[in-house]
């Protein structure tokens, strides 16, 4: 199976769970409703089961003539890298981003940030110390100081809440 | 008349706001002229910003970015074959060819009379249509703003991307998602499954910056690392009148294109510049020149591509159904300071709106100074390795998102719309039709449920009036185009 006949299949599926689990589980319809089509779910309903029609209209795309495979994203993507290089760089990315949201409470958002740009810069293979350092500092801190002096959004400081200035 | 123009100008006249247009044009050149920024990033990076603002001044700036990433997108075009937007990939054809024969400084030159010319027009045509359309459009009621909003997901989600199936799937996923939230009507709670954070729904900058920012950073960071920078060269020597003179025809029918095809939703800045380039070669007296360094051909793509700017904003002002993703973005701007962008704004608002005309005005003759005098400084900026970019766009993206609500929460979201939205990059789903529709979504169904309440349940009520019968036809028609257009592309198996 082509991988848009497998994406197909997905939103098929998808539509259907929603159709038949997530919306009757998650969505509270009363009982004094005048008509189903002012019912909470009736729309959701309705979007769901495009979902699911466009999900089997892309199954049955003929794939010879418009499909995705690999060698498609990577030119679509213009680059050459490949999915086995790639994958391990998503991963790393991506618990470099969460990790930033999982330490905004206890560290508030300056200090990752500035640890954050820092990796950042390193992982994209940039090497100029000095440059580095300066954009660590001065973009976190240049945020905070718009941010909580002139817009009046305080930004967490986290256990560094001291030194709020 | 005179009353609304005179509380316009009190209302725009302040150093800020005059300011303000000045710094979003040149905000938006220097995003445009980026390789890897684009203009719906930095628009959408901008708009924490304007949370603190006056609603006339926080628009104005987003209004500026854009009209200035319009035209800074031509710069990389042209000077080293980068277009910084998906309209300046038409600029690239003749633009970089002209630099390569040493005429760098007179494609710039021409792009920027070309670009300032359309605008001009665009913006008179949002003068001059905008209300005509909006006191039209108070005849409407909910069954006549449903199937019009219909019709603007239908063609967004067709000309959004290759494949209108996929198309379709993405607005539709922006749909659900807009449910989510307590019911408009009941008061009961709809996809939230006890998370309190959801049940003012979510917050669409998160979605936004999500869907937007993140998935080009999120790629960027997949890639193997490439510190490979182009040097720009400014060469030869500038275009003046003569040569504005010799492409006016172009320009003149570019920018008609542009303004024509930037009010209908969702056709943007690309095909209006092709369209008007390809007209522009047809008409010429010399097509075989075209692509080898024509600046007939510079001048045709950017009118084409500018003159959209102005238009766009017509259905978003008149209808309030936004025709892009940034008229989206200016959309939740208005929103989050309480207003509404439709017919009724010019019954009870028509202050600010020509208020925001002058600023439009205005954006026009900053963008001529700053074409002018700034483009080495800014295609110096253009240089800037995306290893220094990025990661501080990161950061910008995390505090801006983080400020709407003080809320981790948002981050939380943005973090999983970026990830859908690279994943959504990676199989080809468009991702205008699922931000369009995420904002459109909870106006298409009030006013379909609305309807209902008024009908008292009969589906009749929309197809009660001529106008209802008018977009249902829209919708037809431009169903059957894009499936005709795109027959080559996704023909159905059996």
């Amino acid at each position: 199976m082509t991988l848009n006949r497998l994406v197909g299949v997905f939103f098929l599926v998808f539509g259907a769970l929603s159709y038949f689990i997530l919306i009757p589980q998650g969505i509270v319809v009363p009982s004094n409703i005048q008509h189903f089509t002012t019912s909470p779910a009736f729309w959701p309903n309705i979007i769901t089961v495009i979902i699911a029609i466009m999900g089997l209209l892309l199954v049955l795309q003929n794939s010879d003539v418009e499909d995705i495979n690999t060698e498609d994203i990577e030119e679509e993507l213009e680059d050459h890298t490949s999915w086995k290089t790639r994958t391990p760089r998503l991963l790393i990315i991506l618990s470099m981003l969460f990790a930033f949201y999982f330490t905004i409470e206890k560290f508030g958002m300056v200090a990752p940030a500035m640890l954050l740009i820092l990796i950042l810069m390193l992982f994209a293979g940039y090497r100029r110390w000095s440059l580095i350092l300066l954009f660590s500092i001065l973009v976190p801190t240049a945020l905070y100081f718009f941010f909580t002096h002139v817009a009046n959004i305080p930004i967490p400081l986290g256990i560094f809440e001291t030194l709020r200035g | 008349m005179i009353d609304n123009l005179n509380e316009a100008f009190s209302l725009f006249l302040s150093f800020e706001n005059i300011a303000i247009v000045f710094v979003g044009v040149l905000i938006g050149t220097i995003v445009g002229a980026i390789p890897g920024m684009t203009t719906p990033m930095g628009v959408a990076l901008a708009l924490p910003f304007t949370f603190t603002m006056q609603p006339v001044t926080g628009i104005l700036l987003l209004i500026g970015i854009y009209k200035g990433g319009l035209y800074g997108g031509s710069i990389t075009a042209i000077l080293i074959k980068a277009p910084g937007t998906p309209a300046a990939s038409c600029t690239v054809l003749d633009g970089y060819p002209l630099t390569q024969k040493g005429e760098a400084r007179k494609a710039l030159d021409i792009a920027l009379y070309a670009s300032i010319f359309a605008d001009f027009m665009s913006n008179l045509a949002l003068i001059m249509l905008a209300g005509l359309l909006a006191g039209f459009a108070l005849k409407f009621g909910p069954p006549e703003f449903f199937t019009l909003i219909v019709f603007s997901l239908t063609i967004i989600a067709g000309v959004s991307g290759d494949n209108l199936i996929k198309g379709i799937i993405s607005a539709a996923l922006g749909l659900m998602l807009a449910t989510i939230g307590l019911d408009s009507i009941y008061g009961t709670n709809r996809l939230i499954f006890d998370n309190w954070q959801l049940m003012g729904g979510l917050n669409f900058i998160p979605v936004l910056i999500g869907l937007f920012a993140l998935p080009e950073i999120i790629h960027y960071f997949t890639k193997n690392a490439s510190g490979r920078v182009h040097k720009a060269v400014m060469s030869g020597a500038g275009a003046g009148m003569k040569e504005f003179k010799q492409c006016f025809k172009s320009i003149f029918r570019g920018s008609l294109i542009g303004v024509v095809l930037g009010a209908i939703p969702g056709i943007g800045g690309a095909p209006a510049a092709f369209l008007s380039y390809s007209e522009a070669r047809r008409n010429s007296k010399n097509p075989e020149n075209f692509g080898k360094g024509e600046l007939e051909g510079v001048a045709a793509a950017e009118a084409g591509n500018n003159g959209v700017a102005g238009a766009t904003l017509i259905p978003l002002l008149a209808l309030g159904v936004p025709g892009d993703v940034i008229t989206a973005v200016i959309l939740g701007a208005f929103m989050i300071h309480g207003l509404r962008p439709g017919p009724l704004m010019f019954v009870e608002n028509l202050p600010m709106i020509y208020a925001l005309f002058i600023g439009i005005m205005l954006s026009s003759a900053y963008l001529f100074i700053i074409g002018k005098f700034s483009i080495k400084a800014i295609s110096r900026i253009s240089e800037v390795p995306n290893s220094i970019l990025y990661p501080i766009v990161v950061v910008l993206c995390l505090y801006g998102t983080f400020a709407i609500n003080n809320s981790s929460f948002d981050v939380l979201v943005m973090l999983i719309m970026g990830i859908l939205g690279y994943f959504m990059m990676i199989f080809k789903f468009p991702a205008a039709p699922f931000l369009i529709a995420f904002i459109l979504g909870p106006l298409l169904e009030d006013n379909f449920r609305q309807s209902m309440v008024l009908s008292e349940g009969s589906l009749n009520i929309l197809i009660r009036s001529p106008i209802c019968w008018f977009f249902w036809s829209l919708t037809a028609i431009s169903v059957f185009l894009l499936i005709k257009s795109k027959q080559k592309n996704i023909p159905l198996a059996g």
